[in-house]
């Protein structure tokens, strides 16, 4: 027997329906969406059935509505966007099973698309993480390399001119 | 500036669509994967849950090289954020297709407005200040100097449609002004928006050399 207030009774196409919010679910798979929408948080949605509750086969017949709106926090500013074949290469990268025409490759999609994100200056020298992080700028390779050498980094970095095809150094 | 010719950069272009219906058609859900389909980087988001049931979304949803996807459920607008209006504006595009393409739905149906907000800088070699203080209606100023105590100047001109109300969807404001972090540049916003998709190109297509065009009557 289904436990439930029964607020009202309405007769649809001669068969009673109970109308009204039952207190615990009464089968399994009334169960199952009971328990996913108490953690899901799930609440009846407005803006589809305005009419009273009501349940064909033990089923409720109604939408949902997720009580919290999804905030999506953005992206950093650190990393510029990569395009899908730079994102295989680093997963390439990743499993140690990259070529080194690859990687000159990948460094140049990197570098290319760092300089529109943080837009850099042609002709500067940058060192920057394969996801594009920039770790240091220099107009020079060798004040570049100054300021870099003897620092220690959680990503491997590498060395490149903007606007030129010259990969000069990774370490 | 090197030589005399005005020069117009883009700070930020943003453009989108306000979309008239009771319930936002698009299911966050479905638009992340078909963005994600169709090279874009998704947004971070936490455990999503699982349809029917419906969510209410907003903030950057997705980027692709320099614009990024920006959507409200709420207000039902979506749009996106560039560098240039250019570049929106392709961009928005691609955008359109790829959701007409992979879910079935028009950006360009059941549009309430298009909207465009634009912030140029503007360098034509002279000094903002000095310029806007020429078109000011002196009268004016000089009661409101006298109010005040103080000699007074005009910092901004903005233009807008008469008669037109602010708060409907036919609606335009260009700002002028000099731009506060440089004394040397103008700074122009724009804000446009209308229910009229020809309208909105027409406006757009030109929108970098009417802006030009009304300075060069300021510094005339």
């Amino acid at each position: 027997m289904a436990l439930y207030i029964s607020s009202d009774v309405t007769v649809f196409d001669g068969e009673q329906l109970p109308t009204g919010r039952p207190l615990l679910p009464t089968t399994t798979i009334e169960q199952e969406i009971y328990e996913f929408e108490r953690k899901q948080r799930l609440r009846p949605g407005p803006s589809i059935d305005t009419g009273g509750e009501f349940f064909l086969g033990g089923l409720p017949l109604r939408l949902k509505d997720h009580p919290d709106k999804i905030k999506c926090t953005g992206f950093s500013l650190n990393n510029p966007w990569l395009p899908a074949n730079a994102l295989k290469l680093l997963n390439k990268l990743k499993k140690a099973a990259i070529t080194e025409k690859e990687l000159v490759k990948l460094m140049e999609l990197i570098a290319e698309r760092a300089s529109v994100h943080f837009q850099l200056t042609e002709g500067k020298f940058v060192a920057m993480t394969f996801h594009g992080q920039i770790v240091e700028v220099s107009d020079t390779r060798v004040s570049l390399l100054k300021k870099i050498q003897g620092r220690k980094y959680r990503e491997q970095i590498f060395v490149w001119r903007i606007g030129f095809n010259a990969f000069s150094g990774r370490i | 500036m090197s030589n005399n010719q005005p020069k117009i950069m883009t700070h930020e272009a943003r453009c989108g669509v306000r979309l008239n219906y009771v319930i936002f058609p698009i299911d966050f859900r479905d638009l992340r994967h078909a963005l994600a389909k169709n090279g874009y980087e998704l947004s971070p988001v936490g455990l999503l849950p699982s349809p029917p049931a419906r969510i209410s979304f907003g903030g950057d949803v997705a980027r692709k090289g320099e614009t990024t996807v920006i959507a409200e459920s709420d207000s039902g607008e979506i749009g996106v954020v560039g560098r240039s209006l250019q570049e929106v504006k392709d961009s928005f595009e691609e955008l359109a297709n790829i959701i007409d393409s992979e879910l079935g739905i028009s950006l360009h149906e059941n549009v309430r407005f298009y909207w465009y907000v634009v912030h140029y800088k503007v360098d034509t070699g002279k000094i903002p200040r000095n310029e806007i203080a020429k078109v000011e209606n002196k009268e004016y100023i000089a009661q409101f100097s006298q109010i005040l105590g103080e000699d007074l100047s005009s910092f901004s001109i903005r233009l807008v449609p008469k008669d037109a109300i602010p708060n409907q969807e036919n609606w335009f404001d260009i700002a002028i002004e000099p731009d506060v972090m440089s004394e040397k540049l103008y700074h122009v916003g724009v804000v446009f928006r209308t229910p009229d998709r020809g309208k909105t190109e027409t406006f757009v297509r030109d929108l970098e050399n009417t802006l030009l065009k009304l300075i060069e009557v300021i510094e005339e």
